[in-house]
């Protein structure tokens, strides 16, 4: 219960690797950043985060990039804790001065280690980031290492 | 709880109204061995049929049969490019002028995108110099929406083919414009005089 006060809120940001698992067959590999905060709510710590992540392409005038919000659930107190996440995100793509857009929704699934040092928590993640418009599935697997304060 | 619910909601539909992610991630030019596609003309059909893949240069290239008259097409990270042969006959042996992949369409599939691409060379028969071009130009004109395929492009591509001698010139044109659905291909052709529409295909 002590740890769960202490996790009442804090801040992080996250930066790592995706490459593409599912569709996406012109797309090389991607950077992935994020700016997030943790709040406990009862059980779970929700997770609200600003993602934002930058492919670039078989072709070399290509590029996606994807930029979004997600509300997730997690344990923060919990050595190695499931990640759960969905949301939206705008997507935009590139061939040369040529592009399109549009929204997409976003979900993510994987799992975390928690590594606590006082108030700063290092988390390497490992995930699946998923995308969709209802029509096509696609996602790619991550890897991203995340560091946190508590507020 | 019902505002949680509506804002779901209107979250998939808003993220389900612009397909990007399929034409993002979808294959608009599946290329296999046997996969086929029968086209409805006014008059007649045309009968596309992949025989399997060979290679030439180094590069794996699947021979396309169009009514029985092959094209060479190979897909790069580029495009998908094709095979050009320009030969000038003299004296009743062949001279190939011009032998190489050209990008015909320019990947991946973005509105508005254009392009140009050419190949040109020349040699010397019987102490006269041959000439040969091979010019194609595309635009990615449009997405719409289809019921029953998905996202469509529209694809205008002309080419220009020419042969110099010194004696005569020939040039030749031609437009045509192609439609493209995700996981299917090619769904229908019109080169201005004839039209041609997808009836069935094999794509297992």
């Amino acid at each position: 219960m002590l740890l769960h006060m202490l996790l009442a809120f804090s801040l992080g940001i996250e930066g790592g690797y995706h490459i593409p698992a599912v569709g996406f067959q012109n797309i090389n590999t991607g950077n992935s950043f994020s700016v997030y905060t943790v709040r406990n709510v009862g059980f779970v710590d929700l997770t609200l985060a600003l993602k934002t992540a930058f492919y670039t392409g078989d072709n070399a005038s290509y590029n996606l990039n994807a930029t979004g919000l997600r509300l997730g659930v997690q344990k923060s107190n919990w050595p190695i804790s499931p990640v759960l996440a969905i949301g939206g995100d705008y997507v935009s793509r590139a061939l040369g001065q040529n592009s399109e857009s549009g929204f997409a929704l976003a979900y993510s699934m994987g799992m975390l280690l928690n590594f606590r040092i006082d108030r700063l928590s290092i988390h390497p993640k490992f995930y699946y980031d998923g995308l969709t418009d209802m029509k096509t599935h696609a996602g790619f697997i991550g890897l991203k290492l995340g560091i946190g304060y508590e507020i | 709880m019902k505002y949680r619910i509506l804002l779901f909601t209107l979250l998939v539909v808003f993220c389900g109204d612009n397909h990007i992610v399929q034409r993002a991630a979808e294959d608009y030019f599946p290329l296999r061995a046997d996969y086929w596609w029968r086209y409805a003309g006014e008059n007649d059909t045309l009968f596309v049929e992949v025989e399997p893949a060979d290679t030439i240069f180094g590069i794996e290239y699947f021979p396309v049969s169009y009514n029985g008259v092959v094209t060479y097409l190979a897909k790069s990270h580029n495009g998908i490019a094709q095979y050009v042969r320009k030969i000038y006959n003299y004296a009743g042996n062949d001279h190939t002028v011009i032998e190489d992949f050209i990008i015909r369409i320019e990947l991946p599939l973005i509105e508005d995108n254009s392009y140009q691409y050419f190949v040109s060379d020349s040699i010397y028969v019987a102490s006269q110099l041959v000439k040969a071009y091979y010019e194609v130009n595309g635009i990615i004109i449009d997405y719409a929406h289809d019921t029953d395929y998905g996202d469509i492009y529209e694809v205008s591509i002309t080419t220009i083919e020419s042969l110099i001698t010194p004696d005569t010139s020939l040039v030749d044109t031609n437009e045509v414009t192609e439609y493209y659905a995700p996981g299917v291909g090619m769904i229908r052709l019109t080169d201005g005089t004839s039209e041609y529409r997808l009836i069935e295909y094999n794509i297992p």
